[in-house]
């Protein structure tokens, strides 16, 4: 496991992280924002149980990001 | 732009589809990302995660710039096989410990990427790992084609 990002920010003054990495291609970061706020606040699944989906999804794949 | 890869058996709703395609789109023609490379890292996941749809269809970006079938059967042989040049191992090593074990990607391996497609390439092509991932498994677990 790296100590330090392997990609770097693409805003400036800003750290490495998921979304200034995202940054490095902002048409893709926007279109993926988008449909992801949209699984995220649609649907027939109700939010709590989403979160609860996503956090079990996190610590079965050790992402403690 | 490719057909969309979500398998129509999951009957999204249109507008979900529609913004799910926009990021293929982007995905695709927008990165930079050579689409024939990007083709052959997503067949080699879908290899891996035994995701036969997957394997048998072909994204329209790729086939345009010249995808070769003869390169594809020996996609298994990519890292002796001199059908493949250093970016696209690079990629595909990248793409095998990204479908393994994500905490198994070393600094190497990614900067091996880096070296070759830049940081907005190891980005695109990690973006696009996660959502051919998510493809091939929710093809598996709803066993649909």
């Amino acid at each position: 496991m790296s100590t330090s990002p392997r990609v770097g920010s693409a805003v400036a003054d800003q750290p490495a992280n998921f979304g200034t990495a995202l940054a490095h291609q902002p048409e893709l970061a926007k279109a993926f924002g988008t449909l992801y706020a949209t699984l995220w606040t649609q649907g027939a699944v109700d939010q709590p149980l989403k979160e609860l989906v996503r956090l079990r999804n996190a610590r079965v794949t050790d992402c403690g990001y | 732009m490719p057909a969309t890869a979500v398998p129509p058996e999951l009957d999204l709703p249109p507008h979900v589809a529609k913004l799910y395609d926009d990021l293929l789109a982007r995905l695709w023609d927008g990165t930079g990302f050579d689409p024939i490379v990007l083709e052959l890292c997503r067949l080699r996941q879908a290899r891996l995660l035994g995701c036969e749809a997957e394997m048998v269809r072909r994204t329209q970006d790729a086939v345009d710039a010249g995808l070769d079938e003869e390169v594809v059967a020996t996609l298994s042989s990519w890292p002796t096989s001199p059908d493949f040049d250093q970016r696209t191992r690079a990629c595909l090593a990248y793409t095998e410990a990204f479908v393994i074990d994500p905490h198994g990607v070393d600094d190497t391996t990614a900067a091996a990427v880096r070296d070759h497609v830049g940081e907005p390439g190891l980005v695109a092509l990690t973006m696009a790992l996660g959502l051919f991932d998510g493809v091939c498994r929710v093809r598996l677990s709803l066993e649909v084609t």
